[in-house]
């Protein structure tokens, strides 16, 4: 269970002290404070040449303050949860307004969160011990896949951060939220040729998420992402049909319009879906959700960081655009409930409307019908990272693996190519969509203004009728 | 609760000796800790009115040990005494648990000498007595100039950030140092209304480690405005292999896969299209790279690095050739190598003579890359792939703005074909490289 006295009873802080430093907050006015309570713990063990030789651990620990006054915001942190460290850390925050007629909060009221992954989970009860031969077991098994593997690294990272937030509405929201992730790289070689890939898997859960299954998947993508190189290379350069496979293809909908979608951005008017709003946007069998409450997934959460319920929220509902994704203070600007997109990476950080697992439903068509449409274009298998100019609304994303598609068959294994495109346009072209959503199980991290957020993705088998590829000239 | 937790006042070198004491007294054979304590102010405004205030100090301790043969890193934000011993307990019964590594350790004292004492000039002394109000004056005037410029401007942001750094390194063989730091910034964001629904954006950053020679909040914001406006009407160029011109803000990008690739951990664990590569012809003669820690004010200047290895100017790559691979302590010993520093400080690459304009004259025709979009490099074959914007350089001269394009090679033979370089170094970054010229660049368009 997350515990709601979790804060009393490891750091001393009080109720009382929670009441004093609200009070600090709205010392000069404001609409609205919150605190947000942290303490993060974290192991990883890393193995390289056959050895787990290296370890680290981390504990973070503080509260974030921040006082907002319409679409304005002060914010100060401290690492010390002593009250007058905390009093300091309001009086900074409460700078924002200047005002006066502080208000009182005297009722605390605690809500438990729902459980969309194990709130019970307790990394630090795990022995490094188990990791080790967790880690020691893959390096076996990725060196017996084939004789040309050279190195093995892989890394085996979990964490938990106890959250407890508390607003000046006297809402008290606690979590307990595990993270782990387990990553494995190779390299190969070959006739003095090396190449390298690999692959990561990761959840909001215990050591039970390393199922015998998880475990071969990983060393078998792995080995395969790895040893394909030896024969792939780039595609003609120019404007193509791209195919995408199902599951992390999710990354085109997170970057071509899923940040567009943040209502920041909208609510300042630069994004380029701010006027879009009940407009259709794509062919009527295109959905896309961006869901919080997929158990276990690395990007759900019980609560969002500034205590607003996770939910499932429709972007795109058949082809017509629907909904932001909110923060409080978006929502309170353009008057609707907020949707529990409210992220930010730590105490230190301001929230802001993030993603969570983002994913398109399921279309009419077949993977087999999708390619065999394409007479000359490429199918995107595996994918390392992404941007989008939010105004513009240009967007890439980076192919590591993928084929070549000629006359409705993948012929030749591609690498390493970025795909760039527009995101209105790119949404206007999803002509075709398949029956085969996979959501992704990679440790896929979101970058926004300096902070780091982990999010999932999912997507059915996609054609995008036309898109920039890179390539050879 | 007293406020034990907080360091203001403590000398930091002295929480760091204490760590390395404790850790070594409770079975450590050798430790090293860095105390580090900081202070961040942000202030952004966005057309006319104040959006964000940000204040916060902030510290923490992170020590390496070495126990039994064994090495492990752990890094804590809870500096209360009983939790700091505690905290180092229990990360000597992790380091217990995993497999010995005959080759860590720290460094050999031997390089601990001869450490420069040069002034960085790193240290703005007026710090702690910056007014307030006049943070938030320089934040609303970059704001106010980049909104007030010519275009059709949908929202400009400005901010002014500033903060303040201390950290002690000290390790149980010897070595003690410590680094301090300020630096300041202006930055603007602006947005353009364009044709159809798109509203392009750029942005302009200025900072510097001292006050005084911060830019003027008109000159960012403006900048940023210039920068925003020229994206009007982008268009896409019918791809080919053509000569390309990387902006100096862009180039940073390109000179770090470099640095990747010559790393100790790349090398050691195959992971480098420059494996073997030493004393080897890896580019053309305009590919000299230095690593010059004590460049007064610059954003990686430091007497020591993370190892404690006193800083020095070295020579990375010399007329095209490699002349020194980046080796920390540790995979200097796997390698049975001499170590000579992990990681660069400032990375400069000799100016040349031209502006982008006069290159872009030799140049003819071809694209002006200005920003990369997404993209990544393979470091052990030095595949890449990097959507650009920029623009169109036609009759030797800049000309529209382009994008939703990309370029694609490898770092393997890209830089052979590093015809030239410009006469202007990025000054906003520890990565100083002036302006690249490249010829027959795979770039994919329409």
């Amino acid at each position: 269970m997350s515990d709601p006295q979790y804060f009393e009873t490891r750091f001393g802080v009080t109720r009382a002290a929670i009441r004093k430093v609200l009070a600090g907050a709205l010392q000069r006015g404001g609409d609205f404070a919150d605190l947000y309570f942290q303490h993060a713990t974290g192991t990883s063990v890393v193995l390289e040449d056959g050895a787990v030789n290296q370890g680290s651990s981390f504990v973070d620990l503080g509260v974030g303050i921040r006082v907002v006054l319409g679409d304005q915001t002060g914010y100060a942190f401290t690492e010390d949860l002593s009250l007058e460290a905390m009093l300091e850390a309001a009086s900074t925050a409460s700078a924002i307004a200047s005002g006066g007629g502080s208000r009182v909060v005297t009722d605390l009221r605690f809500k438990e969160p729902p459980g969309y992954y194990d709130t019970n989970c307790d990394w630090a009860s795990t022995g490094v011990d188990e990791m080790r031969s967790l880690l020691a077991g893959l390096n076996e098994a990725t060196h017996a896949k084939d004789p040309r593997v050279e190195r093995v690294n892989a890394t085996f990272a979990s964490n938990q951060s106890r959250i407890m937030l508390v607003n000046s509405e006297g809402q008290v929201y606690h979590d307990n939220q595990p993270m782990t992730r387990l990553g494995l790289s190779v390299v190969m070689e070959d006739k003095n040729v090396r190449q390298s890939n690999g692959h990561n898997i990761s959840g909001r859960a215990g050591m039970d998420f390393y199922s015998e299954q998880r475990l071969t998947g990983i060393v078998d993508e792995a080995v395969d992402r790895t040893r394909i190189l030896f024969d792939a290379r780039r595609p003609p350069q120019g404007e193509l049909p791209v195919v995408l496979a199902a599951g992390s293809s999710g990354i085109l909908l997170h970057e071509a319009m899923g940040h567009g979608m943040e209502a920041d951005f909208n609510r300042k008017g630069v994004s380029i879906f701010s006027d879009m709003i009940d407009k259709p946007v794509a062919e009527s069998f295109v959905s896309i959700v961006d869901d919080g409450t997929i158990p276990g997934l690395r990007g759900s959460i019980n609560v969002d960081d500034e205590g607003c319920a996770s939910q499932r929220t429709l972007l795109v509902e058949d082809g017509i655009l629907r909904s932001y994704l909110h923060d409080r203070i978006s929502a309170r600007h353009f008057r609707v409930p907020p949707t529990g997109n409210g992220r930010r990476q730590s105490f230190r950080h301001i929230p802001l409307p993030r993603m969570r697992n983002t994913f398109m439903r399921p279309g009419p068509h077949t993977k087999d019908e999708i390619i065999e449409s394409v007479s000359n274009g490429i199918y995107c298998v595996s994918f390392t990272n992404g941007q989008v100019n939010i105004g513009a609304g240009d967007y890439a994303f980076y192919v590591k693996n993928g084929w070549l598609i000629e006359n409705g068959r993948l012929t030749a294994p591609l690498k390493d190519v970025n795909i760039i495109g527009n995101g209105p346009e790119t949404l206007a072209r999803i002509t075709m969509a398949g029956d085969d959503l996979k959501m992704d199980e990679g440790g896929w991290t979101c970058g926004k203004d300096g902070q780091s957020v982990p999010v999932s993705l999912g997507m059915p088998t996609c054609l995008v009728s036309s898109i920039n590829v890179g390539g050879s000239a | 609760m007293s406020r034990q937790g907080t360091l203001s006042g403590e000398p930091l070198e002295q929480v760091a000796a204490g760590a390395v004491e404790h850790a070594t007294r409770r079975g450590a054979k050798e430790a090293a800790a860095s105390v580090r304590r900081s202070r961040a102010v942000s202030v952004e405004y966005r057309n006319g009115e104040l959006e964000q205030l940000r204040d916060s100090q902030s510290s923490g301790l992170s020590i390496a040990l070495f126990v039994d043969g064994r090495y492990s890193s752990n890094v804590t934000s809870d500096l209360r005494p009983s939790a700091v011993k505690e905290f180092i307990e229990r990360s000597i019964e992790l380091t217990r648990l995993l497999a010995e590594d005959p080759y860590r350790g720290l460094a050999d004292p031997e390089l601990y000498e001869n450490r420069p004492t040069t002034d960085l000039e790193s240290w703005d002394p007026s710090y702690d007595e910056l007014d307030p109000e006049q943070r938030k004056k320089s934040a609303m005037e970059t704001a106010r100039a980049g909104r007030a410029a010519e275009g059709p401007i949908i929202s400009a942001t400005g901010s002014y950030t500033d903060q303040r750094g201390e950290l002690a390194r000290v390790h149980s063989n010897g070595f003690a140092g410590a680094h301090r730091a300020t630096q300041f910034w202006l930055g603007a964001e602006v947005s353009v209304r364009d044709e159809g629904d798109r509203k392009p954006e750029d942005w302009h950053f200025a900072g510097s480690r001292l006050l005084s020679r911060l830019a003027e909040p008109e000159e960012v914001g403006r900048e940023a405005a210039r920068r925003a406006r020229s994206r009007l009407g982008q268009k896409k160029l019918a791809g080919g292999e053509m000569t390309v011109i990387v902006d100096s803000r862009v180039a940073g990008l390109l000179g770090s896969v470099l640095l990747g690739a010559i790393s100790g951990v790349a090398l050691h664990q195959k992971r480098s299209f420059l494996l073997g590569g030493l004393e080897k012809r890896v580019g053309s003669p305009r590919l000299t790279l230095i690593d010059d820690p004590l460049m007064p004010g610059g954003f990686g200047s430091r007497h020591f690095d993370s190892d404690g290895m006193s800083s020095r100017k070295r020579t990375l790559f010399d007329g095209g050739v490699l002349r020194e691979y980046l080796l920390d302590v540790y995979y200097a010993r796997k390698m049975g190598m001499e170590p000579t520093g992990g990681g660069v400080a400032n990375l400069v690459l000799p100016p040349g003579e031209k502006s982008v304009e006069q290159l872009a004259e030799d140049v003819g025709s071809g694209v002006y890359v200005t920003g990369v979009l997404g993209g990544n490099a393979d470091g052990t074959t030095g595949d890449f792939s990097h959507g650009i914007v920029g623009f169109e350089i036609t009759g030797g001269k800049i000309g529209d703005p382009v994008g939703e394009m990309n370029v694609t090679g490898s770092h393997a033979n890209l830089w052979d074909r590093l015809v030239a370089v410009g006469n202007d170094p990025y000054p906003y970054s520890a990565n100083r490289l002036p302006s690249l010229v490249f010829d027959k660049v795979a770039v994919s368009g329409t």
